[in-house]
């Protein structure tokens, strides 16, 4: 684990020295994290400056905080992305502590403000595929540009287990079942996609 | 007709054709590498080794070099007549070179009193070895020449200008005719040695390939080339013969050279596409010469991409030996060609180079020329661009180093007593000063001799100009003159005046007096000063202070080198900024210098930001190294190259040919002006760097040139290991 303090204008000059790329690219920044919107602050400052030198922004968060936060840097975020771990809240609270209730609903508020949404889901055998009939009841209703289905892999393993946490039990999905699952979202008219 | 930019799908024969080809070739290395010693840092080149060859210069009584362009001419017939013949069994051409005449004998423009004791101690002062007198080839021919009027065509235009013009340039016109019949030995020599082959081999398709080879080149003593694989032989001898003469013989615009063959031998039924995949393969299994690839028509309406441009590509992606083609980038192009040499780079891990053309362009304008002119330009160098036939720009042979400038305006301000940033930079730019204005009068020098004893013997036959008027392109036989002259070590001295003004007068970390011992021990037992000086934000970091510096100095040299032509013939002097790869000898006599590097280590690279720049600020540097170099462009057309070498895992990672196509756009569109890209991943750069041998045909680019990795000294391989590790 490594990283530094940056202060909000030695991030804005290191945008700006890649901001000549987007154009060509069709790029932008995406804020992400850990959870970008912790620091919620910083974050409407850095999407104000960036908005004001024409720079396409999108912030990625799993959306557990204050809906307020995201009513702030609405205006000057192109593009969320926003993870969807469960349907299930139970379920939700095991895999990451917490319920799911914050979460979907302020998805569900910033896609009734026509906000540009895409869901990423992680699909974790053992750990959230058994609800993923839920995540699809759940997407039906709301309002998305496209859901992005993650299939789980090990490449974080040895840095959970260097910072203690242990062994996962989890397994990797075989790509059968992701495009099994990837059609069964198609079929409930969710725009979803797996790219392998 | 496929579509112009599918690839040829290629018989198994073809392969094994190329496939052989590729295999001689990397044999060929190994030998070269036993027989010199280990290692050779430059590229493969093409050339064979026979060890039994050996020459026996012709030297004027009582003398051990040429004194004259004439023995000049007389050793190139002589040495010409006595290569060898060479046809690889798989190839679709013959002809080879063994080595350039400098190797064999001494020819070059004589030292004593070649210029005034003043000026010689000013050059040795400054360290100034590549100081602008008596380089050679270093212009692009304009090939079509050769190919419209054949080898008899071009020896009879040179025997008619020599009667209309006599008894003027008698010299000049003497010398040339003694390469002409050179080169026709040249050929003869080849076409005999086929022809025994071709008698002496089994009934087949290779004594069918002998035959026809043969053929071909006995046609080439009398004709012009008519169809594509005469052209591409013609080329071959081209190259051979011209390399032997001080390496020079770069082909230009090759696709369309080529483009009129190939369509009416594909148009009449004679050529398949995959023939014409193996016969190029062949050109570069001859050499692996520079030569452009796309760009536009000179009124910028209709784009060069061709089906021979692609097909060129392929031939030389199969072969997969270095190779020198550079893709002409411009905004608003046909991207098939640039999209296409890009899936072939994260393919094999190498491949052309980016000309890019906004900033080339513009620079060439700058200097007073259209912009058609501009669009007329083609790569044929390591850096270098030039207008073929027409222009004697003689770019990358002069450098100076602008760390010794900054080593003595140390030592002036330290003497004089109470130092100061300021006074420093004046020293500084009195000392780039005084360099400059001795380049100019040694550019004088080179432009007053060089006709007299090396004449551009081949390259003239293939200019506009030199023939007509009996005159080397050097000496007022082509229109436009330009001489140029590399500012390098950018980085070393932005990082050292920076490293100055952040930890002794910003920080006062340190006292003037402090670092001066520092330096002066070469850091000995002071390597707490040495970090202290390394470790601050260096050029290439955003809003850095090295970067105001490297732009200053860049900025300072441009201005010293375009404020005045040279004294005496009045030629102007184009600054560009190009190290090639030799920073470790252009560091080796250099004392220890502010930005923590230590006598005799390498100077930086170009004006591009020492490896590391970016350590600890961000993950993904190419961009801040990109932008580092956008910055420091000197804006005459000369370059500043932009080397980028990326993990091929993480291109794909971050988006594949898409992102490398927006860095490369972009570049363009700052000013840059050339990308020279390796994508392989880290482990098979380290593992082929631990043990070459396990990589015998990994090619990079090192510089400007392509080369096995394998044939590279361990000093160069870690420069390219070290752009790996640090820009990712």
């Amino acid at each position: 684990m490594s990283g530094r303090t940056i202060d909000s204008e030695e991030l804005f000059s290191l945008i700006m020295e890649d901001a000549p790329y987007f154009k060509n690219s069709k790029g932008g920044v995406t804020f992400s994290g850990g959870e970008c919107m912790l620091q919620h602050d910083l974050l409407l400052e850095m999407l104000m400056k960036c908005k004001g030198a024409g720079i396409h922004t999108a912030v990625d968060t799993a959306g557990d905080v204050p809906y307020e936060w995201f009513e702030k840097i609405l205006p000057y975020t192109d593009l969320f992305l926003w993870d969807v771990k469960a349907a299930n809240s139970e379920l939700h609270r095991q895999l990451t502590g917490d319920g799911n209730e914050t979460i979907i609903e302020n998805l569900k508020k910033l896609s009734d403000k026509n906000a540009r949404i895409i869901v990423r889901i992680p699909c974790i055998p053992g750990g959230n595929m058994q609800d993923m009939d839920g995540v699809i009841e759940l997407l039906k209703d709301i309002k998305v540009e496209v859901v992005e289905l993650l299939a789980y892999h090990k490449l974080g393993e040895s840095k959970k287990e260097a910072l203690g946490f242990g062994k996962t039990e989890f397994t990797v999905p075989t790509k059968a079942e992701m495009t099994a699952l990837c059609e069964k979202f198609v079929e409930n008219g969710i725009n979803a996609v797996y790219k392998g | 007709m496929s579509a112009i930019n599918k690839d040829v799908l290629l018989s198994p024969e073809i392969l094994r054709r190329i496939n052989s080809m590729h295999d001689e070739k990397v044999k060929q290395n190994k030998i070269k590498l036993e027989a010199y010693g280990g290692f050779y840092n430059t590229d493969d080149h093409g050339f064979i080794y026979f060890p039994d060859f050996k020459y026996e210069p012709i030297y004027a009584e009582g003398k051990d070099e040429t004194d004259s362009g004439v023995l000049a001419g007389k050793n190139l017939r002589k040495f010409l007549s006595q290569i060898p013949g060479y046809c690889y069994k798989d190839s679709a051409l013959a002809g080879c070179w063994v080595g350039c005449v400098r190797r064999y004998m001494h020819i070059r423009i004589p030292s004593e009193n070649l210029m005034p004791p003043d000026l010689e101690a000013i050059n040795e002062k400054y360290h100034m070895r590549r100081a602008g007198i008596g380089g050679t080839n270093h212009l692009g021919p304009d090939v079509a020449i050769g190919l419209r009027l054949g080898w008899k065509g071009i020896f009879d235009r040179l025997l008619y200008y020599k009667e209309f013009n006599a008894p003027a340039s008698a010299e000049f016109y003497e010398a040339h005719e003694d390469t002409m019949h050179g080169i026709m030995t040249y050929i003869e020599n080849n076409a005999k040695y086929v022809r025994k082959l071709y008698e002496e081999e089994p009934e087949g398709w290779y004594k069918d390939n002998y035959k026809t080879i043969a053929d071909i080149l006995d046609k080439l003593m009398v004709s012009p080339p008519e169809t594509f694989r005469e052209a591409c032989q013609f080329l071959a001898i081209f190259q051979s013969v011209d390399r032997t003469y001080f390496m020079g013989g770069a082909l230009g615009q090759l696709d369309e050279l080529l483009r009129p063959y190939f369509e009416r031998d594909m148009k009449a039924g004679i050529l398949t596409e995959e023939e014409a995949v193996w016969m190029v393969a062949s050109l570069f299994y001859n050499d692996t010469h520079y030569s452009q690839l796309g760009g536009r028509t000179p009124d910028g309406k209709k784009s060069l991409n061709s089906r021979m441009s692609f097909i060129i590509l392929q031939a030389a992606h199969t072969l997969h030996i270095p190779y020198n083609l550079a893709i002409r980038v411009y905004e608003g192009q046909d991207e098939s060609l640039l999209d296409k040499s890009l899936e072939y780079i994260l393919e094999k891990g190498s491949g052309p180079a980016f000309s890019l053309s906004k900033g080339i362009e513009e620079g060439f304008m700058k200097q007073g020329h259209p912009k058609e002119l501009a669009r007329m330009g083609a790569k044929v160098g390591c850096n270098w661009v030039a207008l073929p036939g027409i222009e004697y720009p003689l770019q990358d042979v002069t450098r100076l180093n602008l760390a010794w400038p900054l080593v003595y305006a140390l030592d002036d301000v330290m003497e004089a007593g109470e130092p100061t940033l300021e006074k420093l930079w004046d020293r500084y730019a009195y000392h780039t000063e005084v360099m400059c204005d001795a380049i100019k009068r040694n550019y004088d020098i080179h432009l007053n001799k060089i006709s007299d004893y090396i004449p551009e013997l081949v390259l003239n036959l293939f200019c506009h100009g030199p023939v007509e008027r009996g005159l080397n392109c050097a000496s007022g036989g082509v229109d436009i003159i330009n001489l140029n002259c590399d500012g390098i070590a950018i980085a070393t001295v932005a990082d050292s005046f920076a490293a100055i003004e952040q930890r002794v007068v910003k920080e006062k970390k340190l006292t003037w007096e402090e670092l001066y011992e520092a330096l002066k021990c070469d850091f000995e037992g002071k390597e707490d000063i040495r970090l202290m000086l390394k470790s601050i934000p260096r050029f290439g970091s955003p809003e850095s202070l090295a970067k105001k510096w490297a732009k200053r100095i860049s900025e300072h040299y441009v201005e010293e080198i375009t404020k005045s032509p040279t004294p005496e013939n009045r030629i102007k002097v184009i600054p560009g900024h190009f190290s090639h790869g030799g920073i470790l000898s252009w560091g080796k006599y250099l004392p220890a210098t502010p930005n923590g590097r230590k006598m005799g280590d390498a100077i930086s690279h170009s004006s591009e930001p020492d490896p590391g720049f970016a350590k600890g600020l961000t993950s993904f540097s190419p961009t801040l190294k990109a932008n580092a170099v956008a910055l420091t462009q000197p804006g005459w057309g000369n370059s500043a190259p932009l080397h980028l070498d990326i993990d091929s895992d993480m291109v794909i990672k971050n988006g594949g040919i898409d992102c490398l196509k927006a860095l490369i756009m972009t570049h363009n569109e700052m000013g840059g002006t050339l990308i020279n890209l390796n994508c392989i991943t880290k482990e098979q750069i380290m593992r082929a760097h631990a043990d070459p041998e396990s990589e015998p045909d990994l090619v990079v680019r090192v510089t400007g040139y392509s080369a096995f990795f394998a044939s590279l000294s361990k000093e160069y391989r870690q420069q390219v290991v070290d752009r790996y590790l640090t820009n990712n």
